[in-house]
């Protein structure tokens, strides 16, 4: 029951707009977090994924069906087949044997570390000796956090506050603006987001990428491997690669403030 | 007079044969294999010189600059980059240390309009002319369907991986390995994870191994995603005599070439020609500094070093071969191209 009530929670049918037969329509089902710039609960901006998955299916014989639903759930829920796809980072599609890349791949995640645009910009992660830092992300990145700052401090003491749940970057400018922490370190993907969104020029940020939690490749993944599923992931994987030629998919990515991930992997 | 004069010394000075300045930042020159991409450049760049010299073309001067190892080297390159945008050099060619640490740099580059290529390694947060790398999600693939097909199907193998997923080109050679996996329907488990790039690293992970999997038969394999870490872990389960472990791995060092042909641990090395990174740098580098159209992205293939194909292996500083069929798998070949896009 909890299960349906998180499906049902917040479902958005991108492909309303198309009126032909939509009833006879086969269904896919995408489980995705609500995490901006992936996927957002707004509907003017739902986020560049989002987009990229409406676009490449707008006039295709399947409906899809974007299901919001808690991150830490989704892997459970794509193994149950609960819901057909996700889109996963890769390291977590290789635990699992029975989980299958569909071959599109739709960006890269990774840490950044920021101050108030105000102050001096940050140059290397040597700066964050001594300093207050306020995290927000998972729990693999923030135990790394902690342990590099444990040894560039050369102490037990935690120098790392933890924000978890909605907001979290608007609450982490504000700590900063207040001085309650030095520097940010969260996902560079959201960070570069909330700075374009942000109108406030008190609360810009500068932001420099970071390797320290690695490099995740986000890709789409299922654990079904029938052809249906297979045309669904050739189709947005031959959407990305068509419209990076015409620079349809740069027009999306700008509104975000994402870098096309061509060129890393 | 004067003004006609003026425009023609203009026009010929335009036309005439110019010397390009590039600035080439190496990351270490203690690593053989970085020395290999070394060599590939500038021999690669006296040979572009050579040709252009006889054809009137415009030549290359190479300002070498060398970071050096750890987090010292990643400084030192920082800066070593940053004095080349203020030269304003016609062109920059950078092995980076770290993906992300150079991002400030480039982003000066980019604001001073010069051009950038790197190889081997990314840089994140900038715009880069191109970016020359092996084919890392090739070089895990050929160990994952060598391994799948090492052990009797229907086995579950117990895999231990040893990984480094701070720098782009790791990262692929893992998605490689499981994708080749799943693809040949290999049941796996990992039975455990460790980072480790460099040799005291690889040393911790042999014992870290030797500590949690006492028993011989409890791994079965164990993938490396270098040899810079692969090698000491290597040498330490030889020590121990856990020679029922099979070990895949890539770079192809060739201390690891010899692993194969004694017999120790490794069966797969897909390694790199180090040399052709380096020599597709400056050829894209010098086509681009001839206002030329060159590729966003350059990978340069890898190759499945393992007793059946060690006779065709050419080497770090050796040429890419012709493809063959490869002996482990039925009707599928080894993809030689050198992909541009």
């Amino acid at each position: 029951m909890r299960k349906t009530k998180l499906i049902l929670l917040i479902s958005l049918n991108l492909l309303l707009s198309n009126v032909f037969g939509m009833d006879s329509k086969p269904v896919i089902k995408v489980g995705v977090g609500n995490n901006c710039p992936y996927f957002c609960e707004s509907t003017t901006d739902p986020g560049y994924i989002a987009e990229i998955i409406h676009k490449a299916t707008a006039n295709s014989p399947i409906e899809v069906q974007l299901i919001l639903i808690p991150e830490r759930r989704i892997t459970d829920l794509l193994k149950k087949g609960i819901i057909d796809v996700s889109v996963l980072p890769s390291a977590e599609i290789r635990k699992d044997p029975n989980l299958f890349s569909l071959k599109a791949r739709l960006g890269v995640h990774f840490l950044a570390l920021a101050n108030l645009e105000a102050n001096e910009s940050i140059q290397s992660f040597s700066e964050l000796k001594g300093k207050k830092v306020v995290f927000s992300g998972g729990e693999q990145h923030h135990r790394v956090l902690e342990q590099r700052l444990k040894e560039l401090n050369k102490s037990e003491q935690s120098f790392v506050i933890s924000l978890t749940g909605k907001n979290s970057t608007k609450r982490q400018k504000k700590m900063l603006h207040k001085k309650r922490a030095d520097f940010i370190v969260a996902d560079f993907n959201v960070l570069s987001f909330y700075n374009i969104k942000d109108s406030d020029e008190n609360m810009k940020l500068n932001i420099l990428p970071s390797s320290i939690g690695g490099f995740t490749p986000l890709v789409l993944a299922s654990r079904r491997t029938d052809d249906f599923i297979k045309n669904f992931g050739e189709a947005i994987a031959s959407y990305v690669k068509d419209t990076r030629r015409n620079g349809e998919l740069q027009s999306i990515l700008e509104k975000y403030n994402v870098s096309d991930w061509k060129q890393f992997y | 007079m004067k003004l006609v004069f003026a425009i023609l010394l203009f026009v010929l000075n335009s036309y005439a044969k110019k010397q390009f300045n590039v600035g080439v930042l190496y990351w270490s020159m203690n690593i053989e294999g970085q020395v290999a991409m070394r060599h590939g450049l500038e021999s690669q760049a006296a040979l572009l010189n050579k040709s252009a010299k006889s054809s009137g073309a415009s030549t290359i001067k190479i300002i070498p600059l060398v970071a050096g190892d750890g987090e010292e080297g990643i400084k030192n390159q920082v800066q070593q980059f940053e004095t080349l945008v203020t030269q304003r050099v016609d062109l920059i060619i950078v092995q980076p240390t770290d993906n992300a640490a150079l991002s400030g740099a480039l982003k000066k580059a980019n604001k001073a309009k010069i051009p950038v290529i790197a190889y081997d390694q990314y840089i994140i947060g900038g715009k880069l002319d191109s970016f020359i790398t092996s084919n890392n999600y090739q070089a895990g693939h050929m160990a994952g369907e060598y391994l799948a097909k090492k052990f009797k199907s229907g086995r579950k193998i117990k895999l231990v991986l040893v990984q480094y997923p701070k720098v782009s080109s790791t990262i692929d050679r893992v998605d490689g390995l499981f994708d080749a996996l799943k693809k040949h329907k290999r049941s796996y488990e990992i039975i455990t994870t460790y980072e480790a790039v460099e040799p005291k690293a690889g040393r911790e992970v042999g014992q870290k191994i030797l500590n949690s999997f006492p028993k011989k038969g409890s791994i079965d394999a164990i993938f490396t995603i270098n040899d810079g870490g692969g090698l000491s872990v290597v040498e330490e389960l030889v020590k121990a005599g856990r020679r029922e472990i099979i070990h895949a791995t890539v770079d192809g060092d060739p201390n690891s070439i010899e692993n194969i042909k004694a017999g120790n641990l490794t069966v797969i090395n897909s390694a790199q020609f180090c040399a052709e990174l380096g020599r597709q740098a400056i050829i894209q580098g010098y086509d681009l500094l001839n206002k030329k159209e060159i590729p966003r992205k350059v990978l340069i293939p890898t190759f499945p070093v393992t007793k059946e194909t060690l006779d065709r292996y050419t080497g770090w500083k050796g040429k890419i071969p012709k493809p063959f069929r490869k002996p482990w798998l039925e009707n599928e070949s080894w993809n030689n191209q050198i992909e541009k896009n």
